[in-house]
C-alpha cells in the first residue's frame, strides 16, 4: 500500500491527527454515508473522497440532488491502473457545481477480478460516452449502461490498451500492412549526396 | 487551410481546387496521423481514385507516425498505400507544403504524366502473346 | 387548352411511401471538420436517428504520456487542440506545477495570460469563420483566417512555431516575450478587431445566415448541464460559467472582463458568444500588457528548472541537477492533481497522477468537445440534414482534442 500514490496521501489524511478538520463536503458525506467512505484527502486543494463500490449510486444521486452539494456538472470520468497494487483499478469521477462553485473528486477502487461498477449515466448523460471510453480502454464494466460498444477503438480490438500490461506498441491492424524494403531510386536531383545513409530511403515494396 | 488562403495562395502553383470526391482527384493529401481505425478508409479512398494518381504524405505523422509510436498510430502511411512525396515537419510550414507541390510537379515532368505509385495505364508491362491454337 | 385551364395550379403531393434512408456522413467528408462519421437515418430530409462514430484520430495520447517524462509530454499537448495549442500547454503545465507545488513568477503568469488569450481568439476566429463558410459566407472565412494569420505570426514570434508551440515549461515559460513584441501586439490587435468587425457587419444582418443558424441545434439548459457542456456552449444557453471567473487561475482575478451569455442556446447564440469573447479576450490582452510586471520568466526551483549553464560547467551541484533533469526528468512527489483551464471550447482539464517516478502513472485529458459530440444526435434529430453542418460547425469539434 505504501508505494501507491493515491492512497498514500489518503492514509495520512485519514489518520486522526491530519483529519482534524476535513472540508465541508467530506464531512457531509462522512455523516451521511459513514460506512461507505473508505478514505478522503485534500491533496493540493482537490477535495477527494474514496467510496465503496456497493451502493455508489446512492452517493452519486445524493451528490447530485442534495442542495448542499448540487453537482450539476460531471466533468470527467476515467480510470487509473495501479498495476502492482491489490485493488488494481480506480474509477475517478470529477464533479463540479456551478451554483455552489465547488469541486469534488470521487474515487471507486475496483478489483482486478470482475472489474465492475455501477453506471452513473442515468444521473449525468455525459457519463455515457466517458464510460464507454473507460470500458474499452480499461475493461471496466459499467452495470446498467445501455451500450458499451467501442467508441475510440474498433470492433475486433482485443485487450485493453491503457492497462499497464498492454504493450505500448502492439498493434492490431485492420488492413494488412505492406512490407518495407530498402530502395533508392530518386535520382541525384533529390539526393545529391551519394553513398550517404540519408540517401537510402526505406520504401515499401509494391503490393 | 492557411496554404489555400490568401497569405500563401497555393493556386499560384497550379494546385487550386480541392475535389470533394476521390474519383475526380489526382492527388491525395494525407494530412495528419492515420490510425488503425482510419487505415481501411484511407485504402479505400486511394483505390477509388482514378489513375494516374499521386499521394502526398503531409507532415511527420503521416510520413512515419512521428512521435506517436503506439498501439493505434500507423507508422507511416506507406505501410498502407504507396507514397510519392513526403513533406517534413510536424506540422509542415506552408512554405514546405508549397515546396512539396512543386516537387511533385517536377517529379511528374521527369517521369511523365502517369502516377508514380499507382498503375500506369499507358505502359503495357508484358507483351501480349496470342495463342495460335 | 382545356386540360391546361382545368388543371390545378399545383400538383397534388404524391405519396411516395417514403422509406427511411440511411446516409453516411464522413469520415472523409469535406463538410466535416476533422474526421468524424455520422450515420443518419433520414425520413425525407429530416434526420430521424443519428449515431456518431468517432475515434478516427485516436493517437493514444495517454499511453504515450505514461511512457515519457513530464517535460516531454508538453509537445504532445500541442497536438490536442491544434487550433489553440498554447492553452493546452498552460493547462498541462499548471497541473504538473500543482503536483510539484511550484508556481511560475508573475511575469510568466501574465505572459501566459496574454498567449492564452491570443490562442482563444484564434480558436474562436477559426470556429466562427468555418461555420460562416459552411453556410455560404466565404468572404467572412477569408477575413477571419487573415486575422488569425496575424495572430499566428505573433505566436511564431514568441514560440518559434505557428501551431506546435511547445512554449510553457514546468515552473515558467520557454522564453520571455521578445523585444518589441508588445508594440507589435497592439498593432496586430487593431487589425484583428478591424477584420472581426468587418466580417460581423457582413453576416449579422444577412437573412440567409440568420435563417440558417437561428433556432437550429437548440439544447435546453438542463440537458446541456447534464451533458456536461462547458465553455461557449454552456454560456450560449445562459449559464455564466467561465473557469476564468469561477476558479480563477493564473492572474485572471486581477483582470476585468465580462462573460457574455446567450439566451436560447442555438447556433446563432453560440456564434454571438464567440464573437463577443473575441472582444473580451482582446480587452484582457490589453490589460495584461499594461500590468505586465518586470522580473523572471521562470522559477528557480531546482527540481523542475535546469540550472544556468555557468553553474553546470562550474559546480558539481549544477552538473548533477542538469543531469538529473535531462536523464530522468523532473520527479514530482506522489500524489494526484487536477487542473482545469478555460480552453477555447470549454473546460480543458488535466488529471495527472504521480507515483514519485519520472513518468506519470496517468495523464488524463478532459476534452471539452467530447461532451459536445455526444450531444450532437440530440441537437440534430428533427432538423433537416442540411442543418447538420451548421450544428457541427458551431460545436467547434477539434479531432485531436476529441479523440486524443
Amino acid at each position: 500500500m505504501s508505494q501507491d500514490p493515491a492512497t498514500g496521501g489518503a492514509a495520512s489524511a485519514a489518520a486522526p491527527a491530519a483529519a482534524a478538520q476535513p472540508p465541508a463536503l467530506t464531512r457531509l458525506l462522512l455523516e451521511r454515508f459513514g460506512d461507505r467512505v473508505l478514505s478522503h484527502h485534500t491533496q493540493h486543494g482537490d477535495e477527494t473522497v474514496s467510496i465503496r463500490r456497493e451502493g455508489m449510486l446512492d452517493v452519486f444521486s445524493f451528490l447530485k440532488d442534495d442542495p448542499r452539494c448540487a453537482f450539476e456538472l460531471m466533468i470527467d470520468l476515467t480510470a487509473v491502473d495501479y498495476l502492482p497494487r491489490a485493488p488494481r483499478f480506480e474509477v475517478v469521477v470529477h464533479l463540479k457545481s456551478i451554483g455552489k462553485n465547488h469541486r469534488l473528486r470521487v474515487k471507486i477502487p475496483v478489483a482486478e477480478q470482475a472489474p465492475e461498477v455501477d453506471s452513473i449515466q442515468g444521473l449525468w448523460v455525459a457519463a455515457n460516452w466517458y464510460e464507454r471510453e473507460c470500458h474499452e480502454m480499461y475493461g471496466i464494466t459499467f452495470k446498467g449502461h445501455p451500450n458499451l460498444a467501442p467508441l475510440l477503438l474498433y470492433d475486433g480490438f482485443e485487450g485493453y490498451p491503457l492497462r499497464k500490461d498492454y504493450p505500448k506498441g502492439y498493434q492490431q491492424p485492420l488492413v494488412p500492412m505492406r512490407p518495407v524494403r530498402e530502395r533508392y531510386d530518386y535520382g541525384e536531383r533529390f539526393h545529391p549526396v551519394k553513398h550517404s545513409h540519408a540517401a537510402a530511403v526505406t520504401e515499401p515494396t509494391e503490393g | 487551410m492557411a496554404v489555400s488562403a490568401s497569405h500563401y495562395d497555393q493556386s499560384r502553383f497550379g494546385a487550386e481546387i480541392p475535389r470533394f470526391s476521390p474519383r475526380q482527384a489526382d492527388v491525395l493529401w494525407v494530412v495528419g496521423t492515420v490510425n488503425q481505425k482510419m487505415a481501411p478508409i484511407l485504402k479505400r479512398v486511394y483505390e477509388q481514385m482514378a489513375d494516374p494518381k499521386w499521394v502526398i504524405a503531409f507532415g511527420a505523422c503521416a510520413s512515419s507516425g512521428g512521435f506517436y509510436q503506439n498501439y493505434t498510430a500507423v507508422p507511416g502511411i506507406d505501410r498502407i498505400i504507396p507514397v510519392d512525396i513526403y513533406i517534413a515537419g510536424c506540422p509542415p510550414r506552408p512554405e514546405a507544403v508549397l515546396d512539396g507541390i512543386i516537387e511533385l510537379q517536377r517529379l511528374i515532368q521527369e517521369r511523365g504524366p502517369h502516377g508514380t505509385s499507382g498503375l500506369n495505364p499507358r505502359q503495357i508491362k508484358e507483351p501480349l502473346v496470342l495463342s495460335r491454337e | 387548352m382545356e386540360t391546361t385551364s382545368a388543371s390545378p395550379r399545383h400538383l397534388k403531393p404524391l405519396d411516395f411511401g417514403a422509406e427511411p434512408m440511411v446516409v453516411e456522413l464522413g469520415p472523409q467528408h469535406p463538410a466535416m471538420h476533422g474526421i468524424t462519421r455520422f450515420q443518419c437515418r433520414l425520413d425525407g430530409e429530416v434526420v430521424e436517428e443519428m449515431v456518431p462514430d468517432i475515434g478516427y484520430l485516436h493517437r493514444g495520447f495517454e499511453k504515450e504520456a505514461e511512457a515519457t517524462n513530464y517535460i516531454k509530454i508538453i509537445p504532445y499537448t500541442d497536438r490536442l487542440n491544434y487550433v489553440s495549442p498554447l492553452i493546452n500547454n498552460v493547462g498541462y503545465v499548471m497541473a504538473v506545477e500543482k503536483l510539484f507545488g511550484v508556481e511560475a513568477p508573475r511575469r510568466a503568469q501574465y505572459a501566459r495570460v496574454i498567449m492564452s488569450e491570443i490562442s482563444r481568439v484564434t480558436d474562436h476566429l477559426t470556429c466562427n469563420g468555418a461555420s460562416a463558410m459552411e453556410v455560404g459566407a466565404m468572404t467572412v472565412f477569408l477575413w477571419f483566417i487573415k486575422a488569425r494569420e496575424y495572430l499566428w505570426e505573433l505566436v511564431e514570434e514568441v514560440t518559434g512555431a505557428r501551431l506546435t508551440t511547445n512554449w510553457t515549461r514546468i515552473g515558467g515559460n520557454a522564453n520571455d516575450l521578445p523585444y518589441g513584441f508588445l508594440s507589435m501586439l497592439e498593432e496586430r490587435l487593431k487589425k484583428v478587431e478591424e477584420a472581426v468587425n468587418e466580417g460581423e457587419v457582413l453576416i449579422l444582418r444577412n437573412k440567409i445566415f440568420i435563417d440558417r443558424l437561428k433556432d437550429v441545434g437548440i439544447l435546453s439548459r438542463e440537458r446541456a448541464l447534464s451533458y456536461g457542456f462547458t465553455g461557449p456552449m454552456i454560456r450560449a444557453t445562459g449559464v455564466p460559467y467561465d473557469l476564468r471567473r469561477a476558479d480563477p487561475y493564473l492572474v485572471y482575478d486581477e483582470l476585468d472582463f465580462e462573460i457574455p451569455v446567450g439566451t436560447v442556446g442555438d447556433c446563432f447564440d453560440r456564434f454571438l458568444v464567440r464573437q463577443e469573447e473575441i472582444r473580451q479576450s482582446i480587452r484582457i490582452i490589453r490589460q495584461a500588457v499594461d500590468k505586465l510586471p518586470p522580473g523572471d520568466y521562470h522559477c528557480r526551483d531546482r527540481r523542475v528548472w535546469m540550472p544556468e549553464k555557468y553553474e553546470v560547467f562550474n559546480s558539481i551541484e549544477g552538473l548533477i541537477d542538469h543531469f538529473k533533469i535531462v536523464m530522468e526528468g523532473p520527479k514530482p512527489p506522489p500524489g494526484e492533481a487536477y487542473m482545469g483551464v478555460e480552453g477555447g471550447n470549454g473546460e480543458l482539464g488535466f488529471y495527472v497522477v504521480s507515483d514519485g517516478s519520472g513518468h506519470p502513472v496517468k495523464c488524463r485529458v478532459r476534452p471539452p468537445c467530447f461532451n459536445f459530440v455526444s450531444a450532437v444526435p440530440e441537437m440534430t434529430i428533427g432538423h433537416y440534414v442540411a442543418d447538420i453542418v451548421p450544428i457541427f460547425g458551431s460545436i467547434n469539434m477539434i479531432g485531436g482534442e476529441l479523440e486524443r
